[in-house]
């Protein structure tokens, strides 16, 4: 009697473990397929600072960083961001920070964040998207920015990135991808 | 018993008082420290030059190679459609006037030196202000960056 029932439950457990090794396949651990924005720029792997001698840095990092750099270049060189960016051309004398050091720092940890980075060194603790854009909760915000705007800004930063050698286009596109998400908060306009 | 329930609270308070002092004072030591010492060291900083007349891609290669030749200029961008470029340079070791007065000795092509206007330093990206950040996690984050 006993053995006739274990004969019974057998194709239910050979069921069982047909759909859960099905399930695996269908579902996989999106933490080994899917590889952080932060860890395809290069991730957590220390590497020398090339800018401050005798540090280390991470590499997706430096990424980021670099591209950040070249962009405000490109964002300095541009009628339309420049109005943004007024305090990037002004200049600061000996004993004072200037805006290039700020931004870079700031954005580089915006980026930072928004990839993946889980180093708190490189959090970003600044307002949200939409309070920091809007000119009536910031005072540094002299206007709303357009779609437009938001275009120039976008065009900027791609500048930048191929600057840097950033040529795959998945990678680029979801870099875009990522920026655009901010979009609906920064156009106020 | 009630006296000494009032002693233990007054110990208790004495404590926490000076121990919130002295993080108070540690807190100002060390954010104190970090900006004196960012100040100290030479910041990297932007000058832009517009042109009034099109430049081609060669002359600007041109006209870039000049103004990295000057002595303290470290990079240069040339936006051709907008005959804009812009140059980075150390403050401790040049400033933007120099860098143009410099550059004008060579340079043939029309050209103004890109001022930014005293109303408009205060504005800017807003993830730049401070303002934006709120104190306490700007000190932990300014002293948890040091350590």
């Amino acid at each position: 009697m006993f053995k006739n029932k274990l004969f019974l439950l057998l194709p239910i457990f050979a069921a069982s473990v047909f759909f859960i090794s099905c399930k695996e396949e269908d579902t996989p651990d999106p933490n080994l397929t899917t590889p952080t924005l932060y860890s395809r720029v290069g991730g957590t792997t220390l590497v020398a600072d090339p800018i401050a001698p005798g540090t280390m840095i991470e590499a997706g990092r430096l990424t980021l960083r670099s591209v950040v750099d070249s962009s405000i270049f490109v964002i300095a060189a541009d009628p339309t961001m420049a109005a943004f960016f007024p305090v990037l051309l002004g200049e600061v004398g000996v004993g004072d920070l200037s805006g290039l050091g700020m931004l870079s720092d700031n954005l580089t940890d915006f980026l930072c964040s928004a990839t993946g980075s889980t180093n708190p060194d490189y959090a970003y603790i600044g307002l949200n998207m939409i309070d920091a854009h809007d000119p009536s909760t910031n005072g540094r915000m002299g206007m709303a920015a357009t779609d437009a705007d938001f275009d120039a800004f976008i065009a900027d930063i791609a500048i930048g990135l191929s600057q840097n050698g950033v040529t795959d286009a998945d990678l680029i596109n979801d870099l875009v991808e990522l920026l655009e998400t901010t979009r609906a908060d920064i156009v106020q306009m | 018993m009630k006296r000494k329930i009032i002693k233990w609270s007054i110990i208790v308070t004495s404590v926490a008082a000076i121990l919130f002092l002295a993080l108070g004072v540690h807190l100002y030591y060390v954010t104190d420290n970090f900006y004196q010492e960012q100040r100290a060291q030479p910041q990297l900083q932007l000058g832009r030059i517009d042109f009034q007349q099109p430049v081609d891609s060669a002359t600007a290669k041109i006209i870039q190679a000049k103004v990295k030749s000057i002595p303290g200029v470290q990079k240069t961008y040339f936006n051709i459609p907008d005959k804009i470029l812009v140059y980075s340079f150390y403050n401790t070791a040049q400033n933007a006037e120099n860098i143009f007065a410099s550059f004008n000795q060579t340079n043939n092509i029309p050209a103004t030196r890109y001022v930014v206007a005293e109303a408009d330093k205060t504005k800017g990206c807003p993830a730049m202000s401070d303002e934006a950040q709120s104190g306490l996690i700007l000190i932990y984050k300014k002293m948890f960056s040091i350590f």
